[in-house]
């Protein structure tokens, strides 16, 4: 069972991740958790002490509960990009502040560092309005560089088609003869997928309309400083760490997100972020490929999917939004040794590494609702 | 020209725009500036809303426009409804196009419910006449400061209302809601539940207006104790952002207290709220279990009425409609 603590501000509830019901549960890690979140109180999305959070929430785990693996991540300077931060801090400070907060957590902690920005961002050009489709539209997030369209027209497919602003149109078939995904993916695969060319994002069903400054960008190259060798590509990051953890060094896996090799200030070395020619995109498709080392096909979603399908009563984790299952080969699940996560970019930090204990900011929407941690009872 | 919608009762000229900045006068009519133009649309759970009490499962597509008739301190949604109206990107969309999506996702329902639809009234009530002829169900959320006419329009032309109860007092809706409304918003929840399914929410702030939980649960027993209360701790955004966020504890002590009035409180607004399932108040029975991710209301998780009626003791529960599959239909 994995066990959730939400923390939303002077108040704590105990629930199944599962189910999301409440239930009683103590123990000792439980017990950390719950005192990691009354200690350190979330800033909120567009708050610059964000990445001091994630850093101090890092530091409390170290010294609480001495992990020999442990998963950061900053999120801040992609927030920052994309809507804006409060008082007057800009995008490129905000990436300043995620660093001077990582270095912080690297001397005082003695892990031995991988750090990896997750890409940097483009200005947005446009928005391509994909509502007038005879087919249903989809897209998903707040900087939709891809979208899916069911059911489409022959009409939609040339129009689609004469637009410069796409790049890609992909038919389901085109997508499983590419990508041969796995036989969870499958039933996911939307009729056709639509990826925009750089510095585009879609617009139609499931948009928000928030303002947005920059977009992510999907580089087909992401910059990794290595502290324990060399990598070549995204998916080969796991297997790196668990090859060192098992020679008794201690790890820390950290991912800048908004931050490419042309703005990254430690030295680096280029690492593929693509698998068949596909860049991933920065989110669950990146952070996945990371911490289960699952390429496009193997993991349990394709880039672009229609969420809201699976959305009924008896879906399952309803605190790990469109994840209805945490993936079982994550490294932490894979490590026998202690892990723990933290992070700014909310249900990934949970979902994604499979650590003994996570803890992560509890924000939707940019709404800072407080915190919320996990514990697999698995030992 | 008066404008007709709203309490604030703009003066419109030809050319200019009210408060609202949604209407404008026309060859002495009073038109939209922005018909049939949405901010955005997206399929989200009733219960999301909130409705805990209609057609609970529903899958619904909700929609809005921009603006608002209100300027509340603390809006959670200013980047659209404190916005300029034509500084927004719409998706420009017939009714019947909107409704061909929504029933393409499979939704049982459609509802107004990103900004206040009093300032798209004209382009609101095409579409809900269109979509109640399509077989969809018809709701929206509002601040209920309306003109009488408008919500006894607003009440025929939907299904199920969510009205935004803010406070009892004049002087809170002067200070915190930028419109004198207190008495029209009390008439036009009068007004709304004698023609349509109405639940009620209500924001409460720190040391604002929990002082006025009594005096609302007493309001609202007057109109109909059945109606479902939402009440929500509010979590202070816009010029409010600094504000410390309600006491939890204290909260649900207050609504324990008026319980006997109104049976069906709901206490959300915070991630992991224990207060969003509905019990049997007879029996004490839980018969719709919810949990709340985040945001506003929450998402159901059982359904364990037998049809309308506690499977435990009988009583029966005021509910509008039946239980509705996600994936389509009626359970």
């Amino acid at each position: 069972m994995t066990i959730g603590i939400i923390d939303a501000v002077e108040w704590q509830s105990t629930v199944d991740m599962a189910t999301g019901r409440v239930v009683q549960a103590e123990s000792p890690l439980i017990s950390l958790a719950r005192g990691i979140q009354r200690d350190f109180r979330y800033p909120g999305d567009q708050n610059s002490a964000s990445s001091e959070w994630v850093t101090d929430v890092g530091l409390a785990l170290s010294s609480r509960y001495r992990p020999d693996f442990i998963f950061l991540n900053y999120a801040n300077p992609s927030f920052f990009g994309i809507f804006g931060g409060d008082g007057g801090v800009s995008a490129s400070e905000s990436i300043g502040f995620a660093f001077d907060a990582v270095s912080r957590f690297v001397e005082e902690s003695g892990y031995t560092p991988v750090i990896l920005g997750s890409g940097g961002m483009l200005p947005l050009k446009e928005r391509i309005n994909i509502s007038g489709l005879d087919g249903l539209e989809n897209i998903t997030g707040p900087v939709p560089s891809c979208a899916t369209v069911t059911a489409p027209s022959e009409g939609d497919l040339d129009l689609l088609g004469s637009d410069p602003r796409i790049r890609t149109i992909m038919r389901a078939e085109e997508y499983i003869e590419r990508f041969s995904p796995c036989a969870e993916q499958i039933p996911r695969i939307p009729n056709l997928i639509l990826g925009a060319e750089e510095g585009y994002i879609f617009r139609g069903f499931g948009g928000m309309s928030r303002p947005i400054h920059s977009i992510p960008a999907s580089e087909s190259e992401i910059p990794v400083h290595s502290e324990i060798g060399p990598v070549s590509a995204i998916t080969d990051i796991k297997s790196l760490i668990l090859e060192h953890l098992s020679e008794d060094e201690k790890i820390a896996l950290i991912m800048v997100e908004g931050v490419g090799t042309e703005n990254f200030p430690l030295p680096y070395t280029p690492c593929a972020n693509t698998d068949k020619g596909f860049a991933y995109q920065q989110g669950a498709g990146q952070y996945l490929a990371l911490l289960t080392g699952d390429s496009i096909g193997r993991q349990p979603f394709p880039p672009a999917c229609d969420h809201y399908r699976e959305d009924g009563e008896e879906s399952a984790y309803p605190f790990s939004g469109y994840f209805t299952s945490l993936p079982e080969n994550s490294l932490g699940r894979e490590y026998a040794g202690r892990s723990a996560a933290v992070g700014s970019r909310s249900i990934f930090t949970h979902a994604t590494p499979g650590t003994d204990i996570t803890v992560e900011c509890c924000a939707r929407n940019l709404y800072n609702f407080g915190t919320l941690s996990t514990i697999q009872e698995r030992r | 020209m008066i404008c007709p919608y709203c309490e604030h009762r703009c003066e419109l000229k030809e050319g200019s725009a009210g408060i609202c900045g949604m209407y404008t006068l026309k060859s002495g009519d009073v038109c939209e500036r922005f018909p049939d133009s949405w901010s955005s649309y997206f399929v989200g759970h009733i219960e999301s809303l909130p409705f805990f009490h209609a057609y609970p499962g529903a899958k619904c597509l909700i929609f809005g426009t921009a603006s608002c008739n209100a300027s509340c301190r603390y809006c959670s949604n200013a980047y659209i409804a404190r916005t300029d109206p034509a500084s927004v990107d719409f998706l420009k969309m017939s009714p019947e196009k909107l409704i061909k999506k929504a029933k393409a996702a499979g939704c049982h329902a459609i509802v107004f419910g990103i900004n206040e639809p009093t300032v798209s009234y004209q382009s609101f009530r095409r579409l809900a006449i269109m979509a109640e002829e399509a077989g969809l169900y018809v709701g929206c959320l509002t601040n209920g400061c309306m003109r009488p006419e408008i919500a006894h329009d607003i009440g025929e032309i939907s299904d199920f209302v969510n009205i935004s109860l803010k406070s009892m007092s004049p002087d809170f809706y002067q200070d915190f809601v930028g419109i004198d409304a207190a008495e029209a918003v009390q008439r036009n929840i009068r007004i709304i539940a004698g023609l349509s399914h109405v639940e009620l929410t209500t924001p409460v702030i720190e040391s604002v207006n929990e002082s006025e939980i009594k005096p609302m649960a007493a309001f609202i027993r007057s109109v109909s104790p059945d109606i479902p209360w939402h009440v929500f701790r509010l979590l202070p955004e816009f010029r409010m952002k600094d504000e410390h966020p309600p006491d939890i504890g204290h909260v649900v002590a207050l609504l324990d207290e008026v319980r006997p009035l109104v049976p069906y409180i709901y206490f959300a607004n915070f991630a992991g709220s224990r207060w969003l399932d509905t019990c049997c108040p007879s029996c004490g029975e839980t018969l719709m279990l919810r949990v709340s991710p985040g945001g506003c209301g929450g998402k159901l998780t059982r359904y364990l009425l037998d049809g309308k009626n506690c499977p435990s003791c009988g009583s029966e529960i005021p509910i509008l409609g039946s239980h509705c599959s996600w994936e389509g239909g009626l359970l």
